[in-house]
């Protein structure tokens, strides 16, 4: 297991955030994290990233406790696209995208190879000459998941990357969120370890291996698309009135909201 | 293109630039020394060949060291505000904007003011490093409490400035209480560090300086990776791999020490900090590998062409440095807060 947590909480001790949260992701998985505003998605992408002190509980990468790591070692294997980011100087996309493989020794001339891969796996290769200052949000979207790709780009003999993206969706238009989705699965199998976070239900359905839906900071739900979103489930956790029939192309479910 | 070729050539021409504005800066003055006179002096001064003329000693204990104090005390306020904004993500952080100068200057005050014998002991044992050990303190002090207040705030341009205005006030008004406690000889020391100047210049200042910019540049250039990746944010610099708490102990540290030796020697000199690193964001990008080292040589550049200017203006009389710089710092200072409601908050 590249990923695996154990009973963590997380928060004051008297009303913590996220309770008894056990989870793995496999070296190949694209798990989908999903669940209503609030519920701790974003806190447990945190935690997982290092980013909020653990009440209790472990959190293992590649079967070595988090805080065995050290930092350089980790950033090679774990790679972050967080919801926000705040960049306002004007760094060139490529810059930018570059940025990513600070961790890495592998020289400027390797590096540039993995960015400009890194670019065309978001579509953005066309425009990496450009001032990142000046990008529309989706495509700002784009050049920052190619900045975190890049990060975990090689595939390294017996050690699983893991990839953690909270909305990756965000701001993209929907020809591009299939499009990413879509070689995002095709990265995860070449030995990565993805955890994503989305709210848009049917583009898990159709993407993720496993869902697991979290609700009031505990994991409420969690297997294949097709078990977890149920109507029940889907009005209780979600509080969403929708019909889930056959998705018409691929097998997995499909959710209407009615 | 090739980037790392045009980047020499932009090195070159900033070096070229700054060796013809030191040439013109100690050529031009009260009594003009030709061209001409100053090679065959350096090439005496280089081979110690002692001249004893007229304008050998204006040129080597006047000009010469007033030129070089104005090219390391640029270059220190130039580097010191590229890495202050790299570190707080905001390219308004200068060291006087954010109060860090006007700490430097009050705690040399404070010390001259009220511990004159305790700087007259370290003195003896410090020699010229008192006065900017007094301003180091000053420094570090007025950037942590910044730093502190910065950080409840998450990014947030107008607290970063408010914190500056409110540091800046603390300092304007032990300053004002520096001069109603300080004796009349003490009050003409203290109104030179009010302006600027670097009219006290002299191969002593010159050499602790370049002992400063010595330190400084090195340390600070060896975090630019750092830099680059905080401007992406604390957290995404983390999860590339940097140790952020060490790397901004460092800026902060060195930044302060820059600051330190240029107001310990020359009093406050505002916005060189700000303008350097932000002319050359324009024109290179915000690549802290170059803007660093650009930084330097333009900061040293401007000062002396600054500090030229001052000397010939009112001639034989001087204007005080400190107001030539915020004359040309202050405009581009408030066009880049108009700018930054869009931008930057």
């Amino acid at each position: 297991m590249s990923l695996n947590l154990q009973h963590v909480y997380i928060g004051p001790s008297n009303q913590p955030i996220l309770k008894d949260i056990s989870l793995s992701v496999d070296a190949g998985e694209l798990v989908a994290l999903t669940g209503m505003n609030g519920t701790g998605k974003t806190t447990l992408i945190k935690a997982i990233a290092g980013e909020q002190p653990l009440l209790s509980g472990r959190i293992e990468f590649n079967k070595k406790e988090c805080s065995a790591w050290s930092r350089n070692e980790l950033a090679q294997i774990l790679s972050v696209l967080p919801q926000r980011y705040h960049l306002s100087f004007p760094f060139s996309v490529e810059e930018v995208v570059m940025l990513g493989r600070s961790p890495h020794k592998t020289g400027l001339k390797k590096d540039k190879e993995i960015v400009a891969s890194a670019l065309k796996f978001s579509d953005a290769f066309h425009l990496r000459d450009k001032l990142y200052t000046q990008l529309s949000g989706g495509e700002q979207q784009r050049v920052q998941l190619a900045r975190v790709v890049c990060q975990i780009w090689q595939r390294r003999k017996g050690v699983g990357r893991i990839l953690l993206l909270d909305e990756p969706n965000a701001g993209l238009d929907l020809a591009h969120q299939q499009e990413m989705f879509r070689r995002l699965k095709k990265l995860t199998e070449t030995g990565i370890a993805g955890l994503f976070v989305a709210h848009d239900l049917n583009l898990a359905a159709q993407f993720a291996s496993r869902v697991i839906v979290l609700s009031k900071g505990q994991i409420a739900a969690s297997g294949y698309p097709e078990k977890v979103f149920t109507t029940e489930n889907l009005s209780r956790y979600f509080r969403l009135q929708a019909e889930v029939t056959k998705h018409p192309v691929h097998a997995g479910p499909l959710i209407v909201p009615i | 293109m090739n980037r790392a070729k045009a980047h020499v050539g932009h090195y070159v021409f900033l070096t070229i630039s700054l060796l013809l504005a030191m040439a013109v800066a100690l050529s031009l003055g009260t009594t003009e020394i030709p061209l001409k006179k100053i090679i065959d002096s350096l090439n005496d001064f280089l081979t110690f060949r002692s001249a004893s003329d007229n304008t050998s000693v204006i040129l080597f204990e006047i000009r010469l060291p007033r030129v070089l104090l104005g090219f390391t005390v640029g270059a220190l306020l130039g580097i010191s505000g590229a890495a202050i904004q790299g570190m707080f993500r905001n390219p308004l952080a200068e060291p006087g904007i954010l109060g860090v100068s006007s700490g430097a200057t009050l705690s040399v005050m404070l010390a001259i003011v009220l511990f004159p014998g305790l700087v007259t002991i370290l003195s003896n044992i410090l020699g010229l490093f008192t006065l900017p050990l007094f301003a180091f303190i000053g420094a570090l002090v007025a950037t942590l409490i910044v730093m502190t207040i910065q950080a409840g705030s998450g990014l947030n341009t107008s607290t970063l400035i408010l914190a500056g205005i409110g540091v800046n006030l603390l300092a304007a008004t032990g300053i004002g209480l520096c001069s109603y406690l300080a004796t009349d000889q003490q009050l003409r020391t203290l109104t030179f560090w009010g302006l600027g100047s670097l009219s006290s210049a002299n191969w002593d200042k010159v050499w602790v300086c370049l002992i400063g910019l010595a330190l400084c540049l090195p340390v600070l250039w060896l975090q630019h990776q750092c830099l680059n990746a905080l401007l992406l944010g604390d957290s995404e610099a983390r999860h590339l791999g940097f140790n952020i708490q060490r790397v901004k102990r460092l800026v902060v540290t060195f930044s302060a020490l820059a600051v330190a030796c240029a107001v310990a020697f020359c009093g406050l000199i505002g916005f060189i900090g700000l303008v350097v690193p932000h002319m050359l964001r324009l024109i290179f990008g915000p690549n802290h590998k170059h803007l660093l080292i650009m930084s330097a040589l333009l900061g040293g550049l401007l000062l002396v062409l600054a500090d030229l200017l001052c000397r010939l203006l009112l001639s034989p009389a001087e204007l005080p440095i400190g107001i030539a710089t915020a004359s040309l710092g202050t405009p581009i200072f408030l066009l880049l807060l108009v700018k930054s409601r869009s931008q930057w908050i």
